[in-house]
């Protein structure tokens, strides 16, 4: 410790007093520390509270004050240094330094209460922007009653302090005779500048004065209240909106949409995701009329490009932690305002959910945000984990574009089951006769859950042509070696294709035209039923008298479901 | 009659009783500040005089005296302790200390007090020299010198405050003010000359210097209003601002609003005209009336208020609060005043305030062209005559209290700080 300042002198001369400083001081730091670490309730916080509150203010009572000379990093008591920290991010002499404290006091009018405000506020003061507050305004606002200090206002450069004083020492103590002016202008003119009409009004308030109510007063103040800090920016957000609406400069109109991103910002740390969305809406509509090299519209896009970085989308996440429908729908619609630039962190955040509901609706957010970056999507097909891959594949299906389905092609080869099936997920959502043979190929694929995929694809795409290769698939005699039941989901699929389907079902169910077996035939009966209409239920009354075991049943069954409309298609005769 | 009608017609006559005495505090207020200005039989002394003497009749009606007591920094109306509100709690502050100053701790009004002991009163207690050495024997021989009747004072039984050590807090206290408000004044100014984008303004810079602002207008409201007086040509929009700072604050703490929110409003009221300095000089100090596009320029200085406070880096809620009232400053109650909205945007409280107070001190300020200013009945009765309409009613009583607690002198003020055009004379603060 230096203590070679003169007149400081050294711990071995210190009284019992000083000494007593010395442990309070340690105490508070220890409370600050401990504030740092823990949470406000938990046990350890509150017994170094306690501790500092007992020693603090015994050291009060009998001593009236307890002042401390503030040094960049030493507290002095009398003429002794009582605390030392080198260490600047937790010295407690640097924190009242650094703002421009050099001189503080405790008085013993400081209650309990105060002494936590004045660690809570030397806490905020450390984690508060240097450029928004300090600790001198953080104690100020909270109004400590049993503390003075004395700061230097080293928030003024020297030239202006010495400004600000020669001005004060300018100043006369005295004001002086007005010169009322020789050139008199209409009151009219005047009132007109101000906003205000010319008309006369009705005079509400008295002529002579009346005082103001309790109730008038605390009208006001609530009304100031119920302004929190959320709806004071919705409400500056809500001028800047109308300060674009009407802007006739690009100046003007640039550093406004510059500080509605930062409002945006602010929201979506709020957790007010709709209003930041709709505030991103209004900015696009704002320049949607706009050609594409204009500059507003590159200020808007820029903007909006910026909320997508991916610092600012990770927030998202905390917001759809626990996601309910409202949540999803909310999330969704800020992130679909995003602009390609989010794309990287929106897939960093589908690659880490687990919750199913989380990744679709990430995925329907990419489909809008990635839609005009096929390429950027692509990349995504190499990626080493499948899951990503797999994400890519439903997003581009999602988006819908046939141009996909070549990538889709070669991502049909994926080694993961699970990516293959999400192709032909994504072939049938696009729709396009082009990623048929893709699908053809994975109806044939090594595993069930493909196939079936794959066929519900070709039934969705739902072309003639599509019809031919079910078709194809059912007469092939690899058929007969698929299981039970995906036979019967790959009939019904075609069954629900209609009633064109009814001609080649009923050949299977009675054994006309191909040695299917029993279970197979009966198996078809379904896909009968899938098609749906009065056409089905006659073939099916019909049948039940024409067939026999396995097959019967199966019939007799079908019949009785469609008759009570249990888990069964409504007839659809177009 | 039921007891408890009874005791319902006793408290309401005792409700309207320390009404009366409150008003009579007020109307002596005003008077003793009419005092400073105008001379005894001055119109606007004898109908201050007439209103304190009408309301003392009424007291006297019902006891044989009215007696007004000081204890422990409140007021005791016949043994009743009064009660200050958000409009007068600025004039009983000022009755406080005044009476304590000249070493009294009672005044006592009996039936033998004419309109004539009232003015000389207000006379005496205004020529009243805190340099003496028995503050309480100098009133009683000023009330003498005046021939006061049926006006009573007792001495203050703690001895007061020596004089040297009143004048020298008070001479700190002074000091303080100007120091604030020529703060305010840099920092103003410091913006307006582009320091934002400059980047040697920031939030900080600007809380720390309302901090001094608002510590001075709850701690010396009197210096602090003093002076807005100072008025200079070339240096308008700078001064126009703190005043409006420093009397949007003074309504604040009226409203008993903490000292977080005073801060808001007085940055809000700081910056409320900043959009000004995208204005063409040649608009702004036009000496006639606008032309249309000249006067559709002028009023997008709300607009650029808010586009030059987007500038600073950080996102603070009181520059937020600062930009809505520069948006919203000049619009009215009933939707009327400029910027128009297709949102709907209401002005809100802290907006009002300012806006209120801006027209008070525009209209009773010289202005570069040189037209006459208003007086402050003048300026309040244009107040007066939109409140309820474009106006906040609330507020435009509010603003009237302020402005009662401002020396006045006459119409308009004006001190060239620091220009050399100071001569001397005029009112003492």
């Amino acid at each position: 410790m230096d203590q070679t300042v003169p007149g400081i002198r050294t711990p071995l001369d210190r009284s019992q007093k000083e000494k007593q400083v010395e442990s309070i001081l340690g105490q508070m730091a220890a409370a600050l520390k401990n504030l740092r670490t823990y949470d406000r309730n938990n046990p350890v916080l509150e017994k170094s509270f306690n501790s500092l509150q007992s020693g603090l203010l015994r050291f009060l009572k009998e001593n009236e004050s307890l002042t401390l000379l503030v040094r960049e990093d030493a507290l002095v008591y009398g003429n002794s240094v009582v605390y030392q920290s080198d260490n600047k991010l937790d010295s407690l002499a640097f924190a009242f330094y650094r703002d421009g404290i050099r001189l503080i006091s405790f008085l013993d009018s400081l209650t309990p209460e105060d002494l936590s405000d004045f660690v809570i506020a030397l806490d905020e003061a450390r984690s508060a922007d240097p450029y928004e507050a300090d600790l001198v305004t953080i104690m100020w606002e909270k109004e400590i009653s049993g503390l003075r200090y004395k700061a230097v206002e080293a928030y003024l450069e020297d030239e202006e302090e010495k400004k600000i004083r020669e001005m004060a020492e300018n100043c006369p103590d005295e004001p002086i005779e007005p010169d009322h002016g020789d050139q008199v202008l209409g009151a009219a003119f005047f009132i007109n500048e101000l906003g205000l009409s010319p008309r006369r009004g009705s005079g509400a308030s008295s002529p002579a004065g009346r005082p103001v109510t309790e109730a008038e007063s605390a009208s006001l103040v609530q009304e100031i209240f119920q302004e929190d800090d959320h709806s004071l920016m919705k409400r500056c957000g809500e001028i800047c909106l109308e300060m674009i609406r009407s802007s006739d400069s690009d100046e003007v109109f640039d550093s406004v949409v510059g500080f509605l991103g930062r409002i945006c910002d602010w929201l979506v740390d709020w957790g007010d995701l709709i209003s930041a969305s709709t505030i991103l809406s209004e900015l696009r509509t704002s320049v949607e009329k706009d050609d594409e090299a204009s500059p507003r519209r590159a200020t808007v896009l820029d903007t909006i490009a910026r909320l997508g970085e991916s610092k600012k989308i990770e927030r998202v996440t905390s917001y759809i932690e626990n996601p309910d429908k409202t949540r999803l729908d909310e999330a969704f619609a800020y992130l679909v305002m995003m602009e390609p630039v989010a794309v990287r962190p929106l897939f960093d955040i589908l690659a880490d959910s687990e919750i199913r509901d989380v990744r679709y609706m990430l995925c329907r957010a990419l489909s809008i945000v990635a839609r005009h970056e096929p390429d950027r999507l692509r990349l995504y097909l190499l990626d080493k984990r499948w899951y990503v891959v797999r994400n890519a594949v439903t997003i581009m299906g999602l988006i819908g574009s046939a141009d996909a389905i070549p990538s889709l092609g070669l991502t049909a080869r994926h080694p993961e089951a699970r990516v293959r099936r999400e192709v032909a997920r994504a072939l049938g959502r696009i729709g396009d006769p082009a990623g048929l043979t893709v699908l053809a190929d994975l109806a044939n694929d090594d595993r069930e859950e493909v196939r079936l995929e794959a066929v519900q694809a070709i039934r969705k795409v739902g072309c003639a042509q599509a019809m031919g290769f079910i078709e194809d698939l059912i007469k092939d005699k690899s058929f007969e070696k698929r299981s039970p039941e995906e036979k019967m989901e790959i009939f019904k699929i075609y069954g629900s294709t209609g009633k064109a389907s009814l001609d080649l079902l009923e050949s299977i169910v009675r054994g006309a035209v191909f040695k299917f077996s029993e279970k197979t035939r009966a198996a078809a009966v379904y896909g009968i039923a899938e098609a749906g209409g009065k056409q089905a239920s006659d073939l099916l009354n019909v049948l039940k008298d024409e067939v026999e075991g396995g097959v019967k049943a199966a019939v007799v069954e079908t019949i009785s479901i469609r008759s009570e409309g249990q888990d069964w298609k409504q007839p659809d005769e177009t | 009659m039921k007891p408890e009608d009874k005791q319902v017609g006793i408290d309401d006559k005792l409700i309207e009783e320390t009404q009366c005495a409150r008003d009579l505090l007020a109307r002596l207020y005003v008077l003793t500040r009419n005092a400073r200005n105008y001379e005894r039989h001055n119109e606007a002394m004898l109908g201050a005089a007439r209103a304190a003497h009408d309301l003392l009749d009424t007291l006297l009606g019902t006891s044989d005296t009215v007696r007004f007591d000081i204890v422990n920094d409140c007021v005791f109306y016949n043994n009743i302790k009064m009660r200050a509100d958000v409009t007068t709690f600025g004039i009983f502050k000022y009755i406080i200390r005044e009476i304590k100053r000249r070493g009294i701790r009672a005044l006592i009004f009996d039936d033998a007090a004419e309109i004539e002991d009232v003015l000389g009163f207000a006379v005496a207690f205004t020529r009243f020299n805190q340099a003496c050495i028995d503050p309480y024997k100098e009133i009683k021989r000023l009330l003498e010198m005046e021939g006061v009747a049926g006006i009573h004072v007792l001495r203050l039984e703690e001895e007061p405050d020596q004089p040297e050590e009143a004048e020298s807090s008070s001479k700190v206290r002074r000091e303080a003010a100007k120091r604030a408000f020529f703060s305010a004044f840099h920092i103003v100014k410091q913006t307006m000359k582009g320091g934002i984008s400059k980047g040697t303004v920031n939030p900080r810079k600007i809380k720390r210097v309302m901090e001094t602002v608002v510590d001075s207008v709850l701690h010396d409201e009197e210096s602090m209003f003093a002076l807005t007086h100072i008025r200079d040509y070339d240096e308008y929009t700078y001064q126009h601002s703190i005043n409006v700072c420093v009397l949007s604050i003074a309504i604040g703490s009226r409203l008993g609003l903490p000292k977080p929110v005073l801060c808001e409003i007085g940055i809000g009221a700081l910056f409320h005209d900043i959009g000004k300095t995208k204005i063409p000089i040649s608009i702004l100090n036009k000496p006639a009336d606008l032309t249309r596009e000249e006067w559709q320029c002028m009023q997008r200085h709300t607009k650029y208020g808010v586009r030059v406070l987007t500038g600073l880096k950080k996102l603070d809620r009181a520059i937020v609060r600062a930009m809505v009232v520069a948006f919203c400053h000049h619009m009215n109650m009933d939707r009327s005043g400029y910027p128009q909205t297709a949102r709907n945007v209401k002005p809100d409280v802290l907006s009002r305030i300012v806006r209120i107070v801006d027209i008070f001190d525009a209209l009773t300020s010289v202005r570069c062209y040189k037209m006459k200013a208003f007086s402050r009945d003048e300026a309040l009765e244009v107040i007066r005559e939109k409140a309820g309409i474009e106006l906040d009613p609330i507020l435009a009583e509010m603003v009237r209290d302020v402005a009662s607690a401002i020396p006045q002198s006459g119409g308009g003020q004006l001190v060239a700080a620091g220009s050399g055009e100071a001569t001397s004379g005029g009112t003492v603060i």
